[in-house]
């Protein structure tokens, strides 16, 4: 083999993934502007005390920064009940097989196709006040497209010749799952379940909108991007929907382009996505 | 997309002329660049064919596109290249995936001035050319809703309709260019597709440069045939490899199989068709034994079901006098020390996340427990000297290691538990002609150094003889002629083997369509839609093998029936 050895294949496969992350201009861009975002939610005390009776557009842009941390731990918390929720459901489909399995994945797919941004809706009409139940309602909400994904990441990890490999080399059902099947899709589940994290956003702006969902409350108090886009169309003026609205549009397109990135490093980690890279 | 360009008229027969043709990759900000290919020269006459061969990335599909004017951004030609109007088949086949082929056909025919239905109707000769079946029933459809073999006819004479509207002269044949046609393909499919296309550039008076890897039959149909290395294009060498050192009979056989039957599980606990049926043989220390077929052969199932990967129906499998079909779990894990696969593609079998020694610890722990640390790694460096690696192997990731060093990783794991026969399942799939012959030469010493049984599947013919004391041809599932490979060689019986070894010899065989899929096999014997001696008789019973020679078998109802033309060629 001589002249084939080179260096390179030593390195290890996170280091190569983070290198395709950074590979994709894509999800540097986003994971800069989403890094900005969260910067200005810190900077929002300096900049409110520095014009304390700010009014007009500069009111509804201190106050958007004001509901940055509220929005996206809200959407941060349903988010990660998704991921789990998507883990569990794709993942139970994957490993039970046979004839549950594919039944499993249909109903999430069932799931995704339904227009299910509508339940949030209704559980913020209902649940109004209650910030913990309405993120549990956005998380479920936002599991069924994710679920399906794991579910293709790890029914090809499970069929593929690395887990028949690791059957022919000795290795138990468990250890194939543990350590063959379930680092090797690390990446690739991330990348899918990290779409839940702007579908929820998405959501939850929507029913805020419309007045529903949390941060309603009196002096904004709590306030999410969503109440406030909820309370510039019932009572402010177009440069109120400015604020929130700018920056939960570029909070989307950031974490859609860290998506991006993901899946690109996905790629790179397992080259050819032959074991079922997103 | 099938790409066509300009047409510059051409004063003669010769249709390319490439003179010191150089691609590069400029520097940005100036200054020299970076050399992609260099001082090519080539010329190409009317109803010429040339092949380029070529390693995976020695530039074969830039030199195609260098040469049809369509270079990718960010590199640029030097050189001189005169050619008339040409047309490229990329290596996907470059249909329009979501258009109707009749669609595809209106408009690669506009350009003659042929309307519609005269379009559609030339469309139909020239997919009849190339032995599509029925092509009236194809032009509605779009190439996802075709087999790849159809996918292939389909994007190769919608090729022949843009260059010269499928009927050309010397005058006006125009340049063909293919990248990697037929990739993908069974052998005897693909070999006879390049030789159907040949013979249409030598009446249209095109000039074919077909472009692809070595052994995969683009040297048969061609009147040349160059190779690309290093940027470079020369005359392409003679192949000079490895074959089998001659079997010493030492033994009874370590291998034994008889009657076995294994299924598709289309339902869980619930049977399917059978894909290996009633498969028997013996294997001897040191032996090895090729199992040739093609795609749906069963090849690669029976490898699994020896290992025990999945289930055999029936049957059995004596390995050191017990069945390992039949073994429980423990006794399985014991027996898999002893017994060991490679995979078609080392890098999709090993772990992307575990460095190549800590899967080869994993294994001597599962398989082999009791070795202290210093053993095991005695035992993994001895494994992959063998193998041709250096020490520092056991820290890779194989994840990303080019195919040939993940074939010897590959190779590697499976030789730490110290087995006694080892499965290949195609083990030359992903290599480029240059890896395949080392690889071989390689698998040959390691097994004469360590006495091993191999048993080989491989749909690549020229590898099975050198490489085995023995061939099974296997067609849907069951083994239709068995024989020495130096007998199988030198006088085959059976059409399906004459086809196959005459497409690893670049001739044209005389099978002629696609292989049946699994549930449409057709009664008696399943090769009797695409054979040339078919009689009435082939379809009424699936024909026993039968005794050509001792060690020599056949399964044709007609195999001593003298010769009407069929040798292989057709
Ligand atoms: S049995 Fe008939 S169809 Fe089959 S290979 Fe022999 S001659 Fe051909």
């Amino acid at each position: 083999m001589d002249g084939l050895a080179g260096d390179g294949f030593g390195v290890s496969p996170w280091r190569v993934a983070w290198r395709g992350f950074r590979a994709s201009r894509a999800g540097v861009h986003g994971l800069g502007a989403l890094a900005a975002v969260c910067c200005g939610g810190l900077l929002e005390p300096v900049l409110s005390a520095g014009n304390p009776t700010p009014g007009g557009a500069a009111k509804a842009a201190v106050a958007a920064l004001d509901a940055v941390a509220a929005s996206l731990l809200l959407g941060g918390s349903a988010a990660v009940l998704a991921a789990v929720v998507a883990l569990v459901w794709g993942g139970g489909a994957a490993l039970a097989g046979g004839r549950a399995g594919p039944r499993l994945v249909t109903l999430a797919g069932v799931a995704g196709a339904l227009p299910l941004p509508l339940l949030p809706l209704m559980a913020g009409g209902l649940l109004d006040p209650d910030l913990g139940l309405f993120a549990v309602v956005l998380g479920l909400a936002a599991a069924p497209a994710p679920a399906v994904a794991a579910h293709g990441v790890l029914a090809a990890l499970l069929r593929s010749d690395m887990a028949t490999a690791a059957d022919a080399a000795g290795l138990t059902r468990g250890a194939v799952l543990l350590r063959r099947v379930l680092p090797a899709a690390a990446v690739p589940l991330l990348a899918a379940c990290w779409s839940a994290l702007p579908r929820v956003l998405a959501m939850e702006g929507l029913a805020g909108l419309v007045h529903l969902g949390p941060g309603h409350g009196p002096a904004g108090e709590g306030a999410t991007w969503g109440s406030l886009l909820g309370d510039a169309v019932a009572g402010g003026g177009p440069a109120d929907l400015l604020g929130p609205g700018l920056l939960l549009a570029v909070t989307l397109w950031a974490l859609g382009a860290i998506g991006d990135g993901l899946a690109q490093a996905a790629a790179t980690l397992i080259p050819g996505g032959r074991r079922g890279a997103p | 997309m099938t790409s066509v360009t300009a047409a510059v008229p051409h004063p003669d027969h010769r249709i390319l002329t490439a003179e010191g043709v150089g691609v590069f990759r400029p520097r940005r900000g100036g200054g020299a660049g970076t050399d992609l290919l260099s001082g090519i020269h080539l010329s190409l006459d009317a109803a010429e064919v040339v092949a380029v061969v070529g390693d995976e990335g020695s530039g074969k599909t830039l030199l195609l596109r260098a040469l049809a004017g369509l270079l990718p951004p960010g590199v640029e030609r030097v050189g001189r290249v005169a050619a008339g109007r040409a047309v490229l088949v990329p290596a996907d086949g470059g249909l329009w995936p979501g258009a109707p082929l009749a669609e595809q056909f209106a408009a690669a025919l506009a350009p003659f001035g042929l309307g519609r239905g005269a379009a559609l109707r030339r469309a139909e000769r020239l997919l009849t050319r190339l032995h599509l079946d029925n092509p009236a029933r194809w032009l509605p459809l779009c190439p996802h809703q075709m087999g790849e073999g159809n996918r292939w006819r389909a994007a190769l004479a919608l090729g022949m309709a843009a260059l010269n509207g499928g009927t050309g002269t010397e005058e006006t044949g125009g340049l063909f260019l293919a990248d990697a046609p037929g990739a993908g393909l069974d052998p005897t499919v693909r070999a006879r597709l390049l030789h159907l296309l040949a013979d249409w550039a030598r009446e249209s008076g095109a000039a074919v440069l077909l472009a692809g890897r070595a052994g995969d039959g683009l040297d048969g149909p061609a009147d040349r045939v160059l190779r690309l290395s290093g940027g470079s294009l020369g005359p392409a060498p003679e192949r000079d490899e490895a074959v089998a050192a001659p079997l010493v009979p030492s033994g009874p056989p370590v291998l034994s199989v008889r009657g076995l039957r294994v299924a598709v599980p289309l339902v869980r606990g619930g049977g399917g068709p059978l894909v290996v049926d009633d498969v028997s043989f013996d294997v001897g220390p040191g032996e090895t034994v090729v199992l040739l077929g093609e795609s749906g052969s069963g090849k690669a199932v029976l490898l699994r079901a020896l290992a025990r990967l999945m289930p055999a129906v029936s049957g059995r499998a004596a390995w050191m006098g017990h069945d390992l079909l039949t073994l429980d779990d423990g006794a399985v894990r014991a027996a898999r020390g002893d017994v060991q696969m490679l995979f078609p593609d080392p890098r999709a079998a090993l772990a992307p996340t575990v460095t190549l020694g800590d899967q080869m610890t994993e294994a001597l722990d599962a398989l082999q427990p009791g070795f202290t640390p210093a053993e095991q790694a005695a035992r993994a460096a001895a494994a992959l000297e063998l193998a041709g690696l250096p020490l520092a192997a056991t820290g890779y990731y194989p994840a990303r290691l080019p195919p040939e060093l993940a074939a010897a990783a590959g190779l590697a794991r499976a030789l730490v538990t110290g087995p006694r026969l080892l499965l290949a399942d195609d083990p030359f799939a992903a290599l480029d002609d240059g890896g395949r012959g080392r690889f071989l030469e390689r698998l040959l010493r390691v097994q004469q150094a360590r006495s091993l049984a191999l048993v080989v599947a491989t749909a690549d013919a020229d590898a099975a003889c050198r490489l085995a004391h023995r061939v099974l041809v296997m067609l849907n599932g069951r083994v239709v002629e068995e024989a020495p490979a130096a007998d199988l060689v030198r006088d085959p019986r059976h059409p399906f083997t004459r086809a196959l070894l005459a497409a690893a010899e670049g001739h044209r065989p005389a099978l002629d369509g696609d292989p049946p899929g699994l549930f449409a096999v057709p009664s008696g014997c399943p090769v009797r839609r695409r054979c040339p001696r078919v009689r009435d008789f082939c379809a009424q019973a699936v024909p026993e093998p039968e005794v050509v020679r001792p060690g020599h078998r056949v399964s044709c109802h007609y195999w001593d029936v003298a010769d009407d033309g069929d040798a292989g060629t057709g």
